[in-house]
């Protein structure tokens, strides 16, 4: 390990696997940042995923189209968050408390469609699953490195990185996405206003479905063309991370999903590398430790010079006669 | 002139109170009403009921002469009458103008306009005469500033009246300054306000007509011109006390509890009580009078250790108690029945004889090192229980199944009824307790002060104060006031520092 040059670690591939390792991620920070802005913490991106995933690959193997693939698990997750949905919203459950039986759900019942429908335990992976084809985009990827980095993804990757721009767009600059934050942030001012707070909020799990169905498609129809158990591995988890880093806006979420990724390919490289795999598989989540801890820092700090601003308007004003 | 809004025979009740009775009242365009009342007088009622938050049992409002009927303050707001209440609903994260443009924002195709918006919000306070940064975050703002746009807001739906719920409570002195100054600038462009207060002095300076309510009644409308204080501190507390006095005044006997010059913040971090002293003597009950919201809460949370002094000593016995802990507090006997008895006087979820040991249990024989004595606990919670009266179907009863007045009940019998402390502060102690329950509670009180004891009652209805008291203090502004001893003309002189902060009345 000693004698490993660190140019062989830090390649453009790292980078560009950086991105593909992100996505995912991105798909579910996005996807989280939507029900968080109507106050509710949606802990069930990880079980949303997986579901997603499972349903990409029945998907696909049925339709014989990745694209089919994808409106399977389109219809999974929305159907899922549903599920969440009426029994937050209607049955007046916890939402944490159902967001981590949906998690200990999808295991089990993505398990359990495996063995009914394929007949296999475990790992289903087969020629008539049909993934998503490499993009090359023209121009792009004769630059050197530029089009190394950028160009041969899967489609779903470029497509998280517009769902964050489109993300942005509706929750920051539409009167929708205008309604939907102000019922997470207060939801008197949203009721006197006259907004259907409930509405919204179903909307906001609806979202979150959709955007993991994506995220899920993309780790069982791109790279890998296959499902295995929990193949999400913590994934809706670091989104959770990412949303808490990037305090809901979608971009400084992304950036921190793009972390996670980094910290994902570079697990994987090191492998390589030989260095132990227990401490490998580790790092994404040590970086997770350590971009919390950063970001719990900092939000005290903004924290502490508001109230200390908080405090100097109160003292400009005298209290008393 | 021409009537903006008037209400005709409002009746609203709630279980237990009749909250408004029979209340008419007209209001002229382009004029300031003030409301004033004590606490649960019945102003929020009848503001909540023209706003549409409520609907009354009877009676009929009328606006600009024409009968409506609200099913909801959206109802309101479409006939022109918007509120402003004492907590703001805004966004903290959206700029002022965002959060006075919420729901009904100019809009470019599927997108939020923003220039127009800005430029719309600021010709609306332009055209009003409000100062306001409209780009700044709300959260960064003063309170000023936000009241400010939560006013803006009801005027860039187009109200033509508004309701503002103790505006100024939330104010700096400056600010209220600045509020009344646009206040009249609104009257000046037709709009026409409704102002409800308990401040009288504030209430003199701003308004054209004052109405008073007690107990759920219009005691009647005045000129401003036409009235002064004395005048209105006596409508709105009345002169015949309700309910007899049940204490007759005894000589009080040596000091035991002496607090100095102590100074608290509330949880804003905005000075709550400044600088009071107070000293409390063995077989005497002293009254804390004052409306809510003055400093009585943090100074009873100070007492018993329940929140930081910025300054100031506390002593029992000559002992300071100050830099003591609550449950060191307690042991050098102070007794505390708080005012929220649901949320600080039990665990709602807990057994009757769990709500009785938590100030014992860790102490033979209730414990005997390492676990619970039940027998002893039972024992001890069983005659408690007998001897004040707690109706309920055994010591495992939840107690949260209780009515008000038992759970005041329980707390009566796990405070006092050791006999161990010599201070007993009780914070609102009958407040939402019927009839039989609260005279009970009384009861317990006095007698416990004819055993040697120093007591000290705060509650906000006047009557329970002049029931119970030998010496009565009120609470304005963060300070301490002493209103002296019983007498024919305590009520008058409570009255006046309750309102003004001053035991005069020029007139």
């Amino acid at each position: 390990m000693g004698n490993v040059d660190l140019s062989s670690i830090l390649t453009l591939s790292l980078f560009a696997a950086a991105l593909r390792m992100a996505t995912p991620i991105i798909f579910a920070t996005m996807g989280g940042i939507f029900s968080s802005h109507t106050g509710i913490f949606n802990v069930a991106l990880e079980g949303f995923m997986l579901i997603g995933s499972f349903f990409a690959v029945l998907g696909s193997v049925r339709t014989g189209s990745p694209y089919g693939g994808l409106l399977y698990a389109v219809i999974a997750c929305l159907v899922a968050a549903l599920v969440f949905a009426i029994l937050h919203l209607e049955l007046k459950a916890n939402p944490i408390i159902v967001g981590l039986a949906m998690n200990i759900v999808a295991i089990g019942l993505t398990n359990y469609l495996l063995t009914a429908t394929f007949n296999v335990w475990g790992v289903y992976k087969t020629d008539l699953i049909i993934g998503f084809q490499e993009v090359q985009i023209p121009l792009i990827h004769q630059i050197p490195i530029i089009g190394e980095l950028l160009s041969g993804h899967f489609p779903l990757v470029y497509f998280s990185f517009v769902s964050v721009y489109i993300v942005y767009l509706v929750l920051y600059k539409t009167p929708f996405g205008f309604h939907l934050r102000s019922v997470g942030e207060n939801i008197d001012a949203a009721e006197s206003i006259g907004v259907n707070t409930k509405r919204m909020k179903y909307y906001g799990l609806l979202v979150s479905g959709l955007l993991c169905a994506f995220g899920g498609t993309f780790l069982s129809l791109s790279y890998l063309t296959m499902f295995s158990e929990d193949m999400t591995a913590g994934r809706g988890w670091l989104a959770m991370a990412a949303i808490n880093f990037g305090r809901m806006r979608p971009v400084p979420s992304m950036i921190a999903g793009l972390i996670f990724g980094f910290a994902d390919a570079l697990a994987v490289r090191l492998q390589q590398f030989g260095l132990p795999s227990q401490i490998v598989v580790m790092l994404p989540y040590l970086m997770t430790v350590i971009v919390l801890f950063i970001s719990a820092v900092v939000a005290e700090r903004r924290k502490k010079s508001l109230v200390a601003k908080q405090n100097k308007i109160d003292i400009a004003t005298p209290l008393q006669p | 002139m021409t009537e903006a809004l008037s209400v005709k025979n409002i009746t609203k009740a709630f279980p237990g109170v009749l909250a408004n009775d029979n209340i008419s009242l007209s209001v002229e365009k382009g004029t300031i009403r003030a409301i004033v009342g004590e606490n649960g007088a019945g102003k929020t009622t009848l503001m909540n009921v023209i706003y549409g938050l409520y609907q009354p049992d009877s009676g009929q409002i009328f606006i600009n002469g024409e009968e409506v009927t609200f099913s909801s303050p959206r109802d309101a707001i479409a006939q022109g009458i918007g509120m402003v209440h004492q907590h703001f609903k805004l966004v903290p994260s959206y700029t002022l103008a965002q959060n006075i443009a919420l729901g009904v924002e100019p809009r470019k195709g599927i997108f939020i306009d923003e220039p127009a918006l800005n430029k719309s919000v600021k010709a609306i306070a332009d055209k009003y005469g409000f100062q306001i940064n409209e780009r700044e975050v709300t959260v960064d703002v003063s309170v000023g500033e936000q009241q400010r746009a939560e006013i803006l807001k009801a005027l860039y739906r187009g109200v033509e009246i508004l309701v503002l719920d103790e505006p100024t409570a939330v104010l700096t002195d400056i600010e209220t300054k600045e509020l009344f100054v646009m206040l009249r600038n609104l009257v000046e462009q037709g709009i026409t306000i409704l102002f409800i207060s308990h401040k009288l002095r504030e209430v003199l300076e701003i308004s054209d007509d004052i109405s008073v309510m007690r107990a759920g009644k219009l005691v009647g409308t005045v000129k401003c011109e036409e009235t002064d204080e004395c005048q209105l501190a006596e409508m709105m507390v009345g002169r015949e006390t309700i309910g007899g006095r049940m204490r007759e005044t005894k000589q009080k006997g040596e000091l035991i509890m002496e607090i100095e010059g102590l100074s608290v913040l509330d949880n804003r971090d905005l000075t709550a009580v400044k600088d009071a002293s107070l000293n409390l003597y063995s077989g005497e009950i002293v009254g804390g009078a004052g409306v809510d919201g003055n400093g009585q809460e943090e100074f009873v949370e100070a007492l018993l250790g329940l929140r930081p002094l910025t300054s100031g000593k506390i002593r029992i016995d000559g002992k300071e108690i100050q830099e003591l802990s609550t449950r060191e507090i307690r042991e050098a006997g102070v007794a505390y029945i708080p005012s929220d008895r649901y949320r600080s006087g039990v665990a709602v979820e807990g057994t009757i004889w769990e709500n009785m040991v938590p100030g014992e249990y860790y102490v033979k024989p209730y414990s005997n090192g390492l676990a619970l004595a039940m027998p002893e606990i039972m024992m001890m919670s069983g005659t408690l229980i007998q001897k004040f009266n707690v109706a309920t179907p055994g010591l495992d009863a939840k107690t949260g199944n209780l009515s008000g007045g038992n759970i005041q009940r329980v707390i009566a019998a796990r405070e006092l009824g050791l006999e161990k402390a010599k201070v007993v502060i009780a914070s609102q102690p009958t407040r939402g307790i019927d009839i039989a329950g609260t005279e009970a509670i009384r009861q317990m009180l006095i007698d416990y002060a004819n055993r040697g004891a120093a007591v000290f009652v705060i509650s906000a209805d006047l009557d329970e104060i002049l029931s119970l008291s030998d010496r009565v203090v009120v609470f304005y502004e963060g300070n301490v006031l002493d209103a002296g001893y019983y007498d024919e003309t305590i009520r008058q002189r409570i009255s006046w520092l309750m309102t003004s902060g001053k035991d005069y009345c020029v007139d």
